[in-house]
């Protein structure tokens, strides 16, 4: 396994490590965004593009090339797992399909609950064709490319239904955790397949985890022990973790889930400047670290409606990148200018220091123009550390 | 007594303790008891203080879905002794917008506008533009609530606002948004209202429509 210094190109090593006069790196949040936009530039139905590999990866593709975005995602909706269970969702022409009705539909359904095969089951198959064609096609040393899937409780609710997942949380707290055990070993499973693929690193989408649907206690107690379990069996170098809506509050459980003291001692300010500042110091000591089997893993936290400045202020002097959050409404309908001042508010409140990645706060909508992300992008490439947050 | 019974189905609802509402449910029905009034300063008056803890962050999504089971649970039983049809505010047509299926919050929505004395016609989800407007038009409603979660299909909402204008009903109608992914800022852009959840969607409701704020401790006349 390579460790994520290494598989993540320089420059945007350089801008998450705050190296003065490296750019803020910027990674939109683009899942089904490209398959809208593929649709629209190429008139292939959005249910075509979805039930073939290539065709979600040439998606990506072309959106990350047309805006000059160094990344690209394997998993551009959220019902891959649910979907592989045998939820069923309804395929749309223009946009990502919906889930229609659950997996689950009578409590016996639980008993039989098995975990799903990445090489058979749904449209996990065609993700790998995509993790697949990424290596290919787009990998290379300035490029990067994330795999992934829906984060454990939301899988979970498109298996059950999200109701009967939240309702249970309360009522009947064990059936919760028999698809939660599930849902889990297939994320294992599912992402394993998708590195052995050749992504560099896996994200996951949990926006059912977020404050805005249950409990930070929730959180604690049906989201962190599927997590936890992912981070110590999938073997990706770092992990990417999005919740949508509120999140400030589950923050510092958040911070758990990748940690690691090496990591933690590398983001101090000394070692930073000395080390990690200076490229082949800093590739010399990861190479020390990779035989000593110490690498780090990287945890970044994209946050949607949350105060950059407070996150940061929980995530203290742990090493977890925060990814976010331009306002999805006004890319969409916003004026180029919107987002630039928006963006730079988002730099000013999120990058002091480094470890931050400017970032729209959920998937870009379709049909937002252009020159907005354009302007998001813009914003990222011309803002350069050391970043002042006071002006 | 009867207090006793509307004060203890009303702390049922707030702890969603189905079994316990419905027990009080068939005991106030054998009592004889006045059922519009148990729904007044029970039934509404329970989900009144869910919406507050929901309001206060003390209540989540859960909370709110096991207090609503226990409301219909409830008055599936007054159900059969209920007579008179009851009178509304204003006509609430509802659903999320196309591309979305995310309904829960539009659920809760319905179900606290109810309690509130709103007649709701549901949609559903995943609702086409031309649907919404066809059903405003079918029950002559004064409101649209459109709802959302997901940034990807704040377009739908658009899509539907620029149908009403096209079919010159967007000055007759209150349109209203919410769902995670709207936004005060995008409902004012858009030129709607905003509500962050069905609390606050009957607060807008009944000061657009100038409702006087009921008195649930007190005795309602019939």
């Amino acid at each position: 396994m390579t460790g994520l210094f290494e598989a993540i190109p320089p420059a945007i090593l350089d801008g998450l490590m705050g190296v003065p006069g490296a750019a803020v790196p910027t990674f939109p949040v683009i899942l089904g965004y490209s398959i809208n936009a593929y649709h629209l530039a190429t008139g292939i139905l959005a249910s075509d593009i979805l039930r073939d590999g290539k065709k979600i990866a040439q998606a990506q593709i072309y959106v990350a090339r047309k805006y000059r975005i160094p990344f690209v995602i394997s998993v551009v909706d959220l019902n891959v797992i649910g979907e592989a269970f045998g939820a069923r969702l309804t395929y749309m022409p223009d946009v990502i399909p919906v889930h229609e009705v659950p997996a689950i539909r009578q409590l016996v359904d639980i008993d039989h609950l098995e975990p799903k095969d990445p090489h058979r089951d749904g449209r996990m198959p065609e993700v790998l064709k995509v993790a697949r064609t990424f290596k290919e096609k787009f990998r290379s040393s300035t490029k990067f490319c994330f795999g992934g899937s829906e984060g454990p409780i939301t899988a979970a609710g498109s298996v059950w239904g999200v109701e009967n997942l939240l309702r249970n949380m309360i009522k009947n707290p064990p059936l919760v955790h028999k698809v939660l055990t599930a849902v889990t070993d297939t994320i294992i499973d599912f992402c394993n397949a998708q590195l052995e693929e050749g992504v560099d690193a896996v994200g996951f989408a949990d926006p059912t985890a977020s404050s805005t649907c249950i409990s930070p206690q929730f959180f604690h107690e049906f989201a962190m022990p599927y997590l936890k379990k992912i981070v110590r069996k999938v073997n990706s170098p770092g992990f990417l973790l999005h919740i949508c809506g509120e999140s400030l509050g589950i923050t510092d459980d958040v911070c758990r889930l990748g940690a690691s003291h090496v990591a933690d001692l590398l983001q101090a300010y000394p070692v930073r400047r000395t080390v990690l500042w200076k490229r082949p110091v800093r590739m010399s000591l990861m190479k020390i670290l990779e035989d000593v089997s110490m690498m780090p893993k990287i945890s970044i936290f994209s946050v949607d409606q949350v105060d950059l400045k407070a996150a940061k202020r929980v995530i203290g002097k742990r090493f977890v990148i925060l990814l976010g959050n331009v306002s999805t409404s006004i890319l969409r309908f916003g004026t180029p200018a919107d987002v630039e001042r928006e963006a730079r508010a988002c730099i000013r409140a999120g990058a002091p220091g480094g470890n931050y990645i400017l970032s729209s706060g959920c998937d870009i909508a379709p049909g937002t123009p252009p020159a907005n992300i354009e302007a998001l992008m813009k914003a990222g490439r011309t803002a350069r550390y050391p970043i002042d947050g006071t002006k | 007594m009867e207090m006793n019974l509307i004060e203890k189905i009303a702390g049922a609802i707030v702890n969603g303790d189905s079994v316990l509402a419905v027990m009080l449910a068939k005991q106030i029905v054998a009592a004889n008891m006045d059922l519009n009034d148990v729904i007044l300063r029970g039934l509404n008056q329970g989900m009144h203080v869910v919406g507050e803890l929901y309001e206060k962050r003390e209540y989540f999504l859960p909370n709110i879905i096991v207090a609503a089971d226990a409301l219909y649970e409830t008055l599936a039983i007054f159900k059969p002794y209920l007579k008179q049809a009851p009178s509304y505010k204003a006509t609430v047509v509802i659903g999320v917008v196309r591309g979305d299926i995310h309904d829960i919050g539009k659920n809760i929505t319905k179900l606290f506008l109810e309690t509130a004395g709103y007649k709701v016609v549901d949609c559903g989800r995943n609702v086409p533009a031309e649907q919404f407007i066809e059903a405003l038009v079918t029950h002559d409603a004064q409101v649209l609530a459109l709802s959302t979660l997901m940034s990807p299909t704040l377009q739908s909402i658009y899509d539907v606002v620029k149908l009403l204008e096209q079919r010159s009903l967007r000055e007759n109608v209150f349109v209203m948004i919410g769902g995670a992914a709207t936004s005060e800022e995008f409902a004012k852009e858009i030129g709607v209202f905003y509500f962050k959840d069905g609390f606050a969607a009957i607060k807008l409701l009944d000061e657009h429509f100038g409702v006087v704020k009921p008195e649930v401790q007190g005795k309602v006349e019939q």
